[in-house]
Formats: structure tokens, sequence, C-alpha cells
């Protein structure tokens, strides 16, 4: 221990200390100023090929973690977009939404009333293993999906098929409306008329799976074991699963499709939208989805990225959950009095060209929404402060109301909310919780009051935002999908009607109705719709947004070799293409 | 503080250095929300840019440092999070001190068993993972906020402190005017506060003051994990945590709360030196 000096050395120890602190502050200062900036361009472009060519590895990154590579409990983006590699289902989306055959060898034949579907298989579909896919693998992984001991998120889509409740409820051994008609053929009847049964069907969730492979492993492994070795049926099968860092995948050369493909795919978790974007426009990330803030800013204003960025609405919205089931938010007027306050606006004016006011439940780009819509939600002050009055809470509420947000950026947003409701008389206090505890807990009645939440559609189809999210059958004392707890038996009735609807015009019609009395009664309320941005590296190839899936990348090839770009290409007036 | 440790604290230009900072930013946790010019939980649409961006200090007359990532006034943040960071600071150290010399105390003068067991208490303490356990404690309390952050850090830091106080009242039991205040039948708790500790206080305010330092530094550690105020009060350290994703983009936002916090600290570890030194025997 150092005691007070006699005679003072050269320095003093605290002009030493300032000295370093100055030092440091300027150091840094300098450091944040001068950094090497990132390539103003694409570093890499490709050789030139017009044909599509097989090879290389493809690269991606995402900022959370994949659950599992079990197609039955697929059920959060990044599972299902790993899910998609691995494994097919019956029925797939092309790039503009229509239902196109792909384990099937044509769209399903319909009788009945639109009841019973029939499905031809297509030839010479091979599992991972090497083994030929039949109908009645088909059928074995619908009844493993929907049987009561592993209890798969996905079964609410696949209720209308006759007797798959009983079997679910372990009241059958087997399910009456699956049929096996001969090794090639498979017959689905429902019991009621079912306009989503197709979507369902291409779900993930109905994959098929390879009984020898599953039901040894699961046996001794236990019931998770299939989501850590997979073997599908998909473009690709699995090479190594590094739990939380990154998955590999390599390209399966039994695929009933001769399309090209990459050798290799890499899928990097945890990443966070910083780093991922540097890496991005530094080549070493083929594709970036969802760049952080100065990066999305950049990428959308660059001249030499232009060609190989796109910006997509997504089909999805986010809100705020008001619980309905819980004092004070069941009242309908203060429910009302907050998608008044909420100044939509604001976001808009932080993230131009990222979000997209919300008015209602269904984001652009799904039919019926209406972008006109009368009761559409709306920022307006005065018809707030009005309904707050109705409400029975004309000087304000008393007591704050809890908001859960789940992550940074959500928790900024909120502070902007948390001013609007202040205007009103709202206090609201705001608690950051993980995804997982969000998920557990906002899915009990009587837990949370309010938190920021959103939906991404699983099919386009309104049924999919309005069963799931506000029917009264979603509602349970644990994992409740409708996690508002609103509970309305006319939206119920309506809602059961456009589901067994087959008059297309009529259908839409039952939803605009449902999608007007969502946005008067204000179970949420709407908040934006956001914007994708996707960038690419010059030499990715075949890349299009997907109308259906997030991170849709199986059909993209590379071509390569790639060559190294000089930066003064980018330089003002030089052309983006060498 | 005896004339003599007076005299060398005053001799020593980094201690005056030191107490000149504390004062300063002490001041300014005291005053800074009185001196806000603005709300700081208003959006202003001036401060931020068509981009989103927020606003340099040129933008908008008052705003003199711009706007921060939402377009509130970075300055208004920045006083108002003053008192919030120095409240935290100064709580958690008192709650600290007042662990730390109690069991000291008790320890250094009771001796034996006690002291055993209490001295393998702080050994068990020390041991543990500071930040670690902070962060465990944080996730386990439902309601994160100023107060469960200075009881979290209170609770973690006060083992140096109990340390050195000990082995100060086992110098001074022995001392001849304790013995006569025992020989006088005085009470122990009458002894210990009244003639122990005047005796052992120096190095303890010391230590604290360096202590006030480590607790600015370990509250901005918190909110940088997302662990610390809730939003949307701000403390230094959440306004570096907030800044860090416009870190390439707008450096000046990350710039300000890192020049507080250093600031700070760095006047606290002076001044603590600085009294350390003053109360040092060895001189």
């Amino acid at each position: 221990m150092r005691s007070t000096p006699k005679t003072s050395p050269a320095i003093p120890g605290w002009v030493g200390g300032l000295l370093t602190l100055v030092v440091g502050a300027f150091l840094l200062g300098w450091a944040v100023t001068h950094l090497p900036s990132p390539p103003e361009g694409p570093r890499f472009v490709g050789s030139g090929n017009d044909a599509p060519r097989p090879g290389g590895t493809f690269i991606f990154a995402e900022g959370s973690n994949i659950h599992t590579l079990d197609p039955a409990f697929a059920y959060d983006t990044l599972s299902t977009a790993a899910c998609r590699l691995l494994y097919d289902a019956l029925l797939d989306y092309d790039f503009d939404g229509n239902f196109v055959p792909s384990l099937a060898a044509e769209l399903p034949t319909v009788t009945d009333e639109g009841r019973t579907f029939r499905f031809k298989l297509r030839e010479g579909v091979r599992f991972h293993n090497g083994r030929e896919l039949t109908a009645h693998d088909v059928s074995w992984s619908m009844h493993r999906l929907l049987s009561p001991s592993i209890g798969s998120p996905g079964y609410p889509f696949y209720k209308s098929i006759r007797g798959a409740e009983a079997y679910h409820k372990g009241e059958a051994t087997s399910i009456e409306g699956i049929v096996v008609i001969d090794d090639r053929t498979v017959e689905f009847q429902l019991h009621e008329a079912d306009q989503t049964f197709l979507n369902a069907i291409a779900m993930p969730f109905a994959s098929p799976l390879a009984k020898e492979h599953v039901e040894p492993l699961e046996a001794a492994e236990g019931p998770t074991a299939v989501g850590r070795n997979p073997v599908g049926t998909g473009p690709f099968s699995l090479r190594r699963w590094e739990r939380g860092v990154q998955v590999e995948f390599d390209r399966f050369d039994d695929y009933w499709n001769p399309m090209a493909r990459v050798d290799h795919m890499v899928f990097l978790e945890n990443i966070s939208s910083d780093v991922a974007s540097a890496r991005f426009r530094n080549g070493d990330l083929d594709i970036i989805f969802r760049p952080s803030k100065v990066n999305r800013l950049f990428l959308r204003d660059s001249k030499p990225w232009a060609p190989y960025v796109t910006e997509v609405p997504s089909a999805g919205v986010f809100s705020l959950t008001l619980n309905c089931g819980l004092p004070p938010l069941d009242n309908v007027h203060l429910r009302r009095a907050i998608a008044y306050a909420v100044d939509r606006s604001k976001l808009e004016r932080l993230d131009p060209g990222k979000v997209i006011p919300a008015t209602q439940v269904l984001p652009p780009t799904l039919p019926p929404y209406d972008p006109d819509l009368p009761e559409g939600q709306k920022y307006d002050l005065e018809a707030a402060k009005e309904e707050m009055r109705l409400a029975g809470y004309p000087d304000g509420l008393p007591e704050p109301i809890e908001m859960w947000v789940r992550s940074d950026g959500e928790a900024l947003y909120a502070q902007l909310f948390q001013q609007d409701l202040k205007a009103i008389g709202i206090e609201v206090e705001l608690k950051m919780v993980t995804f997982a505890t969000y998920l557990k807990e906002a899915g009990r009645p009587r837990v949370v009051q309010m938190a920021f939440s959103g939906w991404h559609q699983d099919f386009p189809d309104a049924s999919n935002f309005m069963d799931i999210l506000f029917h009264s059958r979603s509602i349970h004392p644990e994992n409740s999908e409708n996690r508002s707890f609103y509970r309305n038996p006319k939206l119920d009735s309506i809602l059961d009607r456009g589901r067994a609807e087959v008059d297309r015009a009529r259908r839409l019609e039952l939803y605009a109705e449902a999608n007007a009395i969502l946005a008067t009664d204000a179970p949420w309320v709407f908040l934006y719709y956001p914007v994708d941005l996707f960038a690419w590296q010059p030499y990715v190839k075949n890349f299009r947004p997907h109308p259906v899936w997030l991170n849709e990348y199986r059909n993209i090839w590379l071509d390569l070799p790639r060559r190294r770009v000089s930066q003064s290409t980018y330089e003002v007036g030089a052309e983006a293409e060498p | 503080m005896d004339s003599r440790a007076f005299r060398r604290f005053r001799r020593n230009k980094g201690a005056l250095a030191g107490l000149g900072l504390v004062v300063a930013v002490t001041l300014l946790g005291i005053v800074g929300p009185w001196l806000a010019p603005f709300d700081p939980g208003e959006q202003f649409p001036d401060l931020l840019l068509a981009s989103g961006l927020p606003a340099g200090p040129d933008a908008s007359p008052g705003h003199w440092l711009g706007g921060d990532l939402l377009g509130r006034d970075e300055l208004s943040r920045l006083l108002t999070g003053a008192r919030v960071s120095m409240m935290v600071a100064y709580i958690a150290t008192a709650i600290a001190v007042v662990i730390g010399v109690t069991l000291g105390l008790v320890s250094g003068y009771v001796g034996g068993r006690l002291d055993a067991a209490l001295m393998r208490g702080v050994d068990i303490v020390l041991s543990m993972p500071f930040l670690l356990l902070a962060i465990v404690m944080q996730r386990v309390w439902d309601k994160p906020g100023i107060w469960t952050i200075c009881v979290v850090l209170g609770v973690l830091s006060w083992t140096t402190l109990a340390r050195i106080t000990r082995a100060k009242t086992m110098e001074a039991r022995e001392l001849d005017y304790i013995e006569a205040a025992r020989a006088l039948g005085l009470r122990h708790v009458r002894i210990l506060l009244r003639h122990v500790l005047p005796n052992v206080a120096g190095p303890i305010i010391a230590i604290a003051t360096i202590l006030v330092a480590r607790m600015i530094i370990a509250e901005s550690a918190l909110s940088y994990l997302g662990l610390g105020v809730r939003p949307p009060t701000s403390s230094w350290g959440s306004m570096l945590s907030n800044s860090q994703s416009l870190l390439l983009g707008v450096p000046r936002l990350t710039l300000y709360p890192a020049v507080l916090i250093s600031m700070a600290v760095f006047g606290f570890n002076l001044f603590g030196e600085g009294l350390r030194d003053a109360f040092d025997p060895k001189d």
C-alpha cells in the first residue's frame, strides 16, 4: 500500500491518472470515429454464370436460437426455418403463395362437399436413411403428431379430421379419418368442412417422418430425441448441431427434386443483428434479414447494394395485448381509450420505412384487409379522453398498469406508449421478461395485464390470425394462444362459419365483419406492420422473399467462385457492377 | 479527522482534485433533475432526422446535446440520470457500510468462535462471482427497480469493509483506554459505538469512498446487461447500454455517459485514496 510520499515523484499519481483518463477518452473517441469503415459496396461478386449450378456453402445467421428440429414441435420461426430444410410436407406454396404439390404428386382431389381429400404420393421420394416414402408413413406421422402423449402445439390445426379429437384425448387407438388406400394413396376425411385444412397440410407439423428411425430413438432417449437427430425427406440432411451456436446441413443427393442446390448450409444461431450486419457487409454472411438500424439505413440508400436489397411488408402485426379477463382492462371503454391514445406515427418517425402504422389485426398482405376500415384503430386524443370518461375514469386510472416487453427494441417503443398513455392519465410500468417467460406466463389467464406481442402468419388465411388469437376456444389454463383472454360468442360464431364457408366471397365478408369487431372491441391495440429488409451477396442467386416462409433459402444457388471487388469501384461515379 | 491527517490531506493535490470531482458529481445528482431543461421522457420530432437517427446539437435550439435514440433531450436525460446513478451508488454503499462495519466490529471485539464463523462467512461471500450473483438476485426479484439494485449491490459488497473494521477493532480492543472503559463497567455496545468506532472510522471512510466508485461501475454493468433501472428512468449505465446499438452511427450518445461515469469513478477513487493516505498511521 502506498503511503503519502514525503518528496513528490516526477509525476504525481493523480496527474498520471488524469493523463490516462484524457488519453483514454481521446483514444476511444478517435477509435470510434476512425475505425476502418465497412466496405461501401459488396466485397465479392459472382463469376457470371447464368445457369443454375450446384455447390458451395451458404451461411446465414439469426439473433435467437433454434429450439428443435422435430417438426411436431417446431412452432417458432427459427425452428420452422430449420425444419423447412430437413422435411417436406405433402403440399407447399410457390412464391406467389399458391399451393403446389410437394410430396404429393398433384393437388388432392376433393369430394364430399370439401370434406374428403385424396392425395396421390410422388414416386421416388426417399428419406435421408434411403428408404422410400409410402402412404403408411404419412398416416403414421399424423398419428404421432396428434397422439395424446407428445402434446404437439400443432394439434388444433388438424382437429377437423374425423376422429382426431377422440384420438387426441386417448379415447380411440387410431384416427378414423386418415385412411391409407394403397402404398401411394392416402385419404383425409373431415367431420366438417374446413377451408384451412390444406394450409394445415402444408405446415411443417404434417411432415412425414420415418417410423423405423423415430421409434427406437424415442424409446432410448425420450421424446425430444428426434429434435436433435432428425431424418426427413427434405432437400438437406443434418450434419451437425452445436446447440445455440450453429446447425450445419448437407445436401441430400437422393432428393426427389433435381434442382441445383448448395452443398452445405450453415445456420448460425444467437448472432445479434449488429454483428450479423457487420459480418454480412464484410462478405462473411451470404444473406441478411432484418439488419440493425444503422445498417438498414445504409443498405436502403446504398447504390452499389441496390440490386441486392429488397424490402417487403411482412405478413405480421405487432400489438399490445390487453388482458380482457383481468380488471381494469375488462372495461371495453378503457381498452378503446388506450387504442385511441397510442400515437403510431411516432414509430414511423423513428423507423421510417420499417413500420407501417396498424389499424386492424390483418396485415395489408392478407384479404380482407381494408385500408379504409371505418372501425380501424387510430390516434385521436380527444376520442381517447372521451372513452376514459365513458370508462369511468375521467381523472385517469388510479392504479398503474404493468406492461411486459420482451426485448430492448420493444422496451424502446414501449417508452413512447408510456408517454402517450400518461397523456390520458394511465401510468404504465415496464417489465422486461425473456421470450420464454412471456410465452409461459402470458398463456395463463389473470397473470399479465398488458404485453407487447406480435403474430406472424403460419399460412395466408385470415383464420390463422383470428381463430388462434381471439376465439374463446384458444383459451386454456396453460399455453393459451388467445393471450388477451377475449371471449365474444358473436365473434366465435362468425369465425366458426368462416372456417367452414366454401364460397370465397361470402367467407371474406365474414372475416371482414370479424375484423371490424376486433378493431372496435380492442382486445389488442394494433401498433404496426413490420417491413422486412433482405440483402444478399451478388453471387447468391435465385433468392426471393417467400410470402409464407421466413428464412426460405432452400432454392438458392451460388455463382461460384466468387471474386473480390476493389473498393475503389464504389467511389463516386463508378458503376456497381464491374 | 484529526488536524494532522487534515493537513496531510490538504497537501495532497490529487485528493483535493478528487474531492472537487466528488462534490461536482454529487451536486449534479442532487440538483441535476431540477436543472433538466425538458421532460426527459418526451419525444421531440425535431430531434430525429428524416432517417430516424437522433439529430445532433445544432438541430434544434435549446437542445444543447441533441437527441437520444428516441428523439428525447439528451441533456435532460443525462441530468436526471445523474440522480439515479448517484443515489444507487450512495445507498448501496451505505448498506454495505452498515453490514460490514457491524459485522467487523462484533467480530473483532468478541473474537473467538464467533469471529472465526463470521470471517468464514466473509470468505464465502468473497468466493462468489459478484456480477453473476447480482444477476441471479435481480432475476429472482419480481420487481426490479432502483431499490432492488441498491440492496443487491449493498448486500454483496460489504466484505472488504468487514475485514478492515475487524482488524482495526482488534488493535483498538487491546488499547488501554478501552480496558479502562471496560473496568468502569460500561456496556459493550456503548464501548463499541462510543470508543471503538470513532477510533476505526478513518479507514472505513476511505474504503467506503472507494466503494462508491465501485458501485457506480457495478450499476453501469448491471444496466448494461439490461438488469438495471426500468425504462423510462435513465441512469448513466442504462444510457450507455441503450446507445450501443448506434455506436457506429452516432458515437456521441455513448461518449456522454461514458465520460460522466469515468469522471465520477476517477473522482471517488482519487478522493478515497487521498483519505486513506491521510489516515495512514505509518506516516
